[in-house]
């Protein structure tokens, strides 16, 4: 899984990508300097349980992916059965090339984790 | 493209800059300066872009234009500046390169570079002024107390460093004026003015000092307390810059309830929203077939994004799309303003995104 995290690291536009428990644990990390692996996991476990809630109230039934964009960089949060993958990109880099470039790693971790942690 | 097909697709792009003079839309300005760049006509894309991103300077596709735009024109330029950086390692060659990123967009590099530039040449006054401008303009983003105190740090070592020095001077009665440190910002503009006695945005800026009285002042004018008070409130002091010749006053979203009633029904019915809603500080604006449920998440979500974007440094938080399995929501945030769309899932979410973003712009600038 640390290679694919890797992998995605280096693609256009991504400053780091990590894997974590839903409940805040981190599995695999690589992001950039300035960003603190268990911060950044804290913050994502709490955007991810209030997202989810809100999407199952709103009747928009499971949420597959949820993008928070921000002034200097953009956050997406892909939630597997027990796993979440978390990107951070550049501000400025555009959705569909930001979602093309983080899909086929996601597949691929999806893929792991059903390895790893059958459901 | 042929001479007589280059010169009707000029005639036709002419046409749409007249109209959208008339009537500006960042979508349609984006469009516009991109179909000029196709056709080599540099200029005229300049020059829409210009007028686009005083308009509409938080729109994120006008941004992406722009960056695209300069990025032509800077990329070749950046391969030599590093050379020429690695090989003479003077501080201006370091100073251009760090130009280049900011041109770029690579607020990153641009640090970097600059950071490396004060290890090697101890405290220069261009680098400081430099870090401190992008540490202020992070702030007027962010709200956040901690880069309106790095932006005052770094910009009074800039005026330690050269004390003829305007440009610091100049970005530091500026932050000092926003979170209403008045008084402050009169000082720094005095050191200004006795240097450079005809600088016009700074006659400007004390002129607005002057207007405002003392009683409206706060007398201790503790920094770290205005900043942190523009933190909680999310707000600043004095928003609009004081250096700007003055222009119409513009319109405060919540002066708008009718306009915005009108602009969230086209908007619902161009991305096929099953509801609509804008919320502000103040209450509901507009409320199209929303539930108590989705004002409540609306609310509580904005919150949590604005906490998360700042809890990462990334600034404010300027919108939230969580997609479903049967559905999505879409939230576009700007200060207090909430606009919160809730689609099928046969609707295309992100460009319901670019949509909201677009009519949240307009609404804020007050366009009908």
């Amino acid at each position: 899984m640390k290679a694919v995290i890797h992998e995605l690291k280096d693609r256009v536009g991504v400053r780091g990508a990590l894997v974590m428990i839903k409940d805040g644990v981190v599995v695999a990390a690589d992001l950039c300097d300035e960003l603190d692996d268990d911060s950044v996991a804290a913050l994502a476990a709490a955007v991810v349980s209030q997202t989810v809630e809100a999407a199952e109230l709103l009747g928009l039934a499971q949420a597959t992916r949820i993008t928070l964009t921000a002034s200097f960089g953009r956050l997406v949060f892909i939630p597997f059965d027990q796993l979440m993958l978390v990107v951070v990109t550049e501000p400025g880099l555009d959705l569909e090339l930001t979602m093309l470039e983080i899909a086929g790693p996601a597949r691929r971790i999806l893929e792991l984790s059903k390895l790893t942690m059958p459901v | 493209m042929g001479i007589l097909s280059s010169s009707r697709e000029r005639s036709r792009l002419s046409k749409l800059q007249s109209q959208l003079q008339a009537e500006p839309r960042p979508h349609g300005l984006a469009q516009l300066a991109r179909d000029y760049l196709a056709l080599g006509d540099g200029a005229a894309a300049r020059e829409v872009l210009e007028f686009a991103k005083a308009l509409f300077p938080e729109s994120e596709e006008l941004n992406r234009v722009s960056n695209l735009f300069i990025s032509g024109e800077t990329l070749s330029r950046l391969s030599s500046l590093k050379e020429q950086a690695r090989r003479t390692g003077t501080a201006q060659a370091y100073l251009e390169l760090a130009e280049a990123y900011q041109q770029l967009g690579n607020q990153e590099q641009q640090i970097s570079t600059l950071r490396q530039m004060l290890e090697l040449f101890a405290e220069n006054c261009s680098a400081l002024a430099q870090l401190g401008t992008v540490r202020f303009e992070r702030f007027l983003s962010s709200l956040a107390a901690t880069d309106g105190q790095a932006a005052e740090s770094l910009l009074v070592r800039a005026i330690s460093a050269d004390v003829e020095a305007l440009k610091p001077r100049f970005v530091l009665a500026d932050l000092y004026f926003r979170v209403g440190a008045i008084r402050r910002a009169g000082e720094v503009l005095e050191g200004l003015l006795a240097l450079s006695p005809g600088h016009e945005r700074a006659l400007r800026m004390r002129a607005r000092v002057d207007e405002i009285p003392p009683e409206e002042q706060d007398p201790l004018e503790d920094f770290r307390s205005l900043l942190n008070q523009v933190e909680e409130r999310r707000q600043l002091m004095h928003p609009a810059p004081p250096w700007e010749a003055r222009a119409p006053a513009e319109k405060g979203i919540r002066e708008l309830v009718e306009v915005p009633g009108a602009e969230m029904e086209r908007l619902k019915e161009q991305t096929g929203a099953r509801c609509a809603l804008v919320l502000s500080g103040a209450g509901t604006l507009v409320n199209i077939n929303a539930t108590d449920d989705l004002e409540r998440m609306s609310r509580s979500l904005s919150a949590l994004c604005h906490r998360t974007a700042r809890g990462m440094q990334l600034g404010a938080a300027a919108g939230l799309m969580v997609e479903g399995a049967g559905g999505s929501l879409v939230m576009e945030l700007k200060h207090e303003t909430v606009m919160s769309l809730v689609l099928d899932r046969t609707r295309d979410a992100r460009s319901a995104a670019v949509a909201a973003r677009d009519s949240l712009e307009r609404l804020s600038r007050g366009a009908p």
